[in-house]
This record gives structure tokens, sequence and C-alpha cells, in this order.
């Protein structure tokens, strides 16, 4: 039977310094993302992030480096689709972003 | 919406892309006939105008409101036959109503020139429309000889782009480091990463100061602890350099204005001398205790 479950797909997690994978969907299922968050826990100093699809080359980036204050936060209401096993990476300069998606979970 | 970018206050992040007041100013290039009916002023002559939308060839009688707030709008107009008492010059919004006065039209001042000033509350897509009638009989304008013209007055109207970092001054990048960083690189290329500042992009034009500080360093025993500015993993130069013939401490503030090349660039703060055995110091602060170094950009002009 089809579902449709508003899901929080990630988070609130902490991103590894580094490359790594937010969120890997499940076979069958179709992700839509409506709201990612990437807040900077670290009051001293500005981090950085890149966002990416199914792996974390140039090809696979669906962000620009991002930069976030020093105790900020940046967030995004772009709307996006993960499909079946679908990953969703991050890069980041390093630890101290902790990040959180929002989205529908439909099978 | 694309992202948004929150400060630690949680105040949204944006720098001005432009600064634009909305004008515009039209007049006529040809006589223009009044009658004895109230019709709006075709004007085909535009001055200037800041966005293309406040006046057109499709809609010639219309001054158009295209960034809502508070306009002083003026007219004049010079007729070839004095008015009477009970003529009309007058501005009306969007059609209908008369300005300042609501449904009253506003009436000459001098015999044959009309000259109106006002400020007025805009809201996106209202124009404005400038009205005459001659009730003793048709006259003109001579080519020239009306003009219309509105300003917005309630401030700039600055285009925000969401791109931090545009501004004189703005802090691009800023990290801390609040451990003591070991010495042991004996050349430039080898130098020992202090602090790494967050990732800029620039334009290539635009001037930066980079900014080092620790509390202070030691160099080894008869070296001077030299700290080498690293732009996206390479040497570009020496910032300063302390110390010397023999073990001596130091406070590094160093600061470098560069241009840096159009795109991303990493800096970086490394420390190398002739031997092993410098230390740059720093703390997380507190009660006697050191505070922590940084790297710090900040846009120079």
């Amino acid at each position: 039977m089809a579902t449709n479950t508003l899901a929080r797909l990630v988070g609130p997690t902490a991103a590894a310094s580094g490359t790594s994978t937010l969120y890997t969907g499940t076979a069958a299922h179709t992700y839509t993302i409506k709201k990612i968050k990437v807040v900077n826990t670290d009051v001293a100093n500005t981090k950085t992030f890149q966002l990416f699809i199914n792996g974390s080359a140039a090809g696979n980036a669906i962000t620009p480096v991002l930069t976030v204050d020093a105790g900020g936060y940046a967030e995004s209401d772009e709307f996006m689709v993960l499909s079946g096993t679908d990953t969703l990476q991050i890069t980041t300069s390093a630890t101290g972003l902790t990040v959180s998606v929002y989205g529908l979970d439909q099978t | 919406m694309g992202w948004r970018f929150f400060t630690s206050t949680g105040a949204e992040k944006m720098a001005p892309a432009s600064t634009v007041v909305p004008s515009v100013r039209v007049t006529n290039s040809a006589s223009v006939a009044i009658s004895a009916s109230a019709a709006a002023i075709t004007f085909d002559t535009e001055t200037w105008k800041t966005d293309a939308g406040m006046h057109s060839g499709g809609a010639p009688t219309r001054l158009v409101c295209t960034t809502a707030g508070k306009y002083h709008v003026t007219a004049q107009g010079q007729g070839a036959l004095a008015w009477a008492a009970t003529d009309v010059f007058s501005i009306r919004k969007n059609g209908s109503t008369y300005l300042p006065l609501g449904s009253i039209p506003t009436y000459v001042v001098n015999t044959n020139e009309g000259i109106l000033s006002m400020v007025v509350d805009l809201a996106v897509g209202d124009y404005l429309e400038l009205f005459s009638s001659r009730a003793a009989g048709a006259t003109t304008f001579g080519a020239g000889n009306v003009e219309f013209a509105m300003t917005k007055v309630d401030g700039a109207v600055v285009s925000y782009v969401g791109v931090p970092g545009s501004l004189v001054g703005q802090e691009l990048a800023y990290n801390e480091f609040t451990a003591d960083v070991s010495q042991t690189a004996t050349t430039a290329a080898t130098a020992n990463t202090v602090v790494t500042a967050s990732s800029i992009s620039l334009d290539g034009s635009t001037p930066v100061v980079v900014e080092f500080f620790a509390p202070y360093g030691i160099s080894a025993a008869g070296q001077l602890l030299n700290i080498e500015l690293y732009d996206n993993g390479s040497a570009t130069g020496l910032m300063g350099t302390f110390g010397a013939a023999a073990t001596i401490d130091g406070t590094p503030n160093y600061r470098r204005r560069i241009t840096p090349s159009a795109g991303a660039h990493v800096y970086s703060a490394r420390a190398w001398a002739g031997a092993a055995g410098g230390t740059v110091k720093a703390g997380v602060g507190g009660a006697g205790v050191l505070m922590p170094g940084f790297i710090r950009i900040v846009r120079a002009a």
C-alpha cells in the first residue's frame, strides 16, 4: 500500500569533518526534501559545507561551498528529490555543523 | 527560495548588491492637446528611468510603481492659453483617485502654468497619470513644456542577494586555534599548519586583509620562527617572523593586504624555522589562560 510520510529524514546530526553520507534512501522510496538546515554550533569559528547527491565529486554537487557564521545557521527551502537508494553527502571544513533534513517519504 | 544565512543572533544575513533609488521623468517631444474633457497626458520621451517598468510606450500616460514606497511626485506644464480656476491639472492614481485630495482635482496655481508637488505612498503596480482639461476651449502644451516625474524618498532601495561578504570591512572568515602548535617544519613548503581560514570566494578584484594573531610564540633555540601565509595549499610568503639567536618569546600579530584571484581561496597560517622546536602558543581563554589565536579575513575595499 502506498504511503506518504512527512519525516525528519536526517538529524539533527553532527556532520563529520570532511566528506560523509548524511542519508541513504531505501529502494522503492521517493523522497521529496523540503528543508535542509545546517547549524554551526561553534561560536568562535566559521565553517563551510557543500552538499552532494550520490557522490562527492564536482559532478555530484548540488550546492557550491557555503559558509556558515560562527554560531549561525543556514537553511534551504529548495525542492529536491531523492529516489530509491540515492545518497545525500556533505563535505565540511571541520566538525561543528549540525544538519537536519526534512521532507516527504513516499512508497 | 534558495539558501538563506543567519547570524548567531538569528538575524538573516544579507548584503547589498546594488543601491538604486527608483526614479522616472517623462516629457513630451511634440505638442500635447488639451480639451474641455480631462484626459491623461501622453508622454513619449523618457528623460530617465531606473526601472524599465516605470514607464513604457505601451502605457505612455502612466508612471508605474515597481518598488513600493513613498514617492515625491512632481508635474509641471505650461499651456499656450491661460487656465481658469476650475480647470484641471491634476494627478490621478490608478485611473480614478485624485492626489493628494482624493476626489478633488488640483487646480492650477498660475494662469497658464501648472505646478504640482506631493509625496504619495505607492504599492507595486500603482500607476499615476497627469490629467488636464480647459473648459474655455482647447489649448496645448508645447513640445517639452510638460513634465511628469517621481522619485522614491523613503530610503535607498537595496537589492539583496544572499551572498555574505559584499560590504567593505565585513569579516569574511574568522577561525581560531585554542591549543599550542608545535613547529617541526624546516622549510616554507612543509610548514606546520597553525590555523586555517574558512574558504572564501572572491571576484578577482576585491582586496582583503588577512590577519594572523597568536598570544605568543617561542622560537627554537637560535632560530627565527616564521609565520608563512598559505593560499590554497601553497606558500605565498612570510607574514612575519620572530626570535633571535637565543630562545625568545614574541607575540605574532601580522596583517597582509592582498587581492585574491577570482574563485575560492583557503588561507592558512603555517609555521616553520631553520630547525624544529618552536611553538605557537594559544589557549581557550579564561582568567590567567591564554586566549585563542586566530586567522581573520576582512574585505578591504
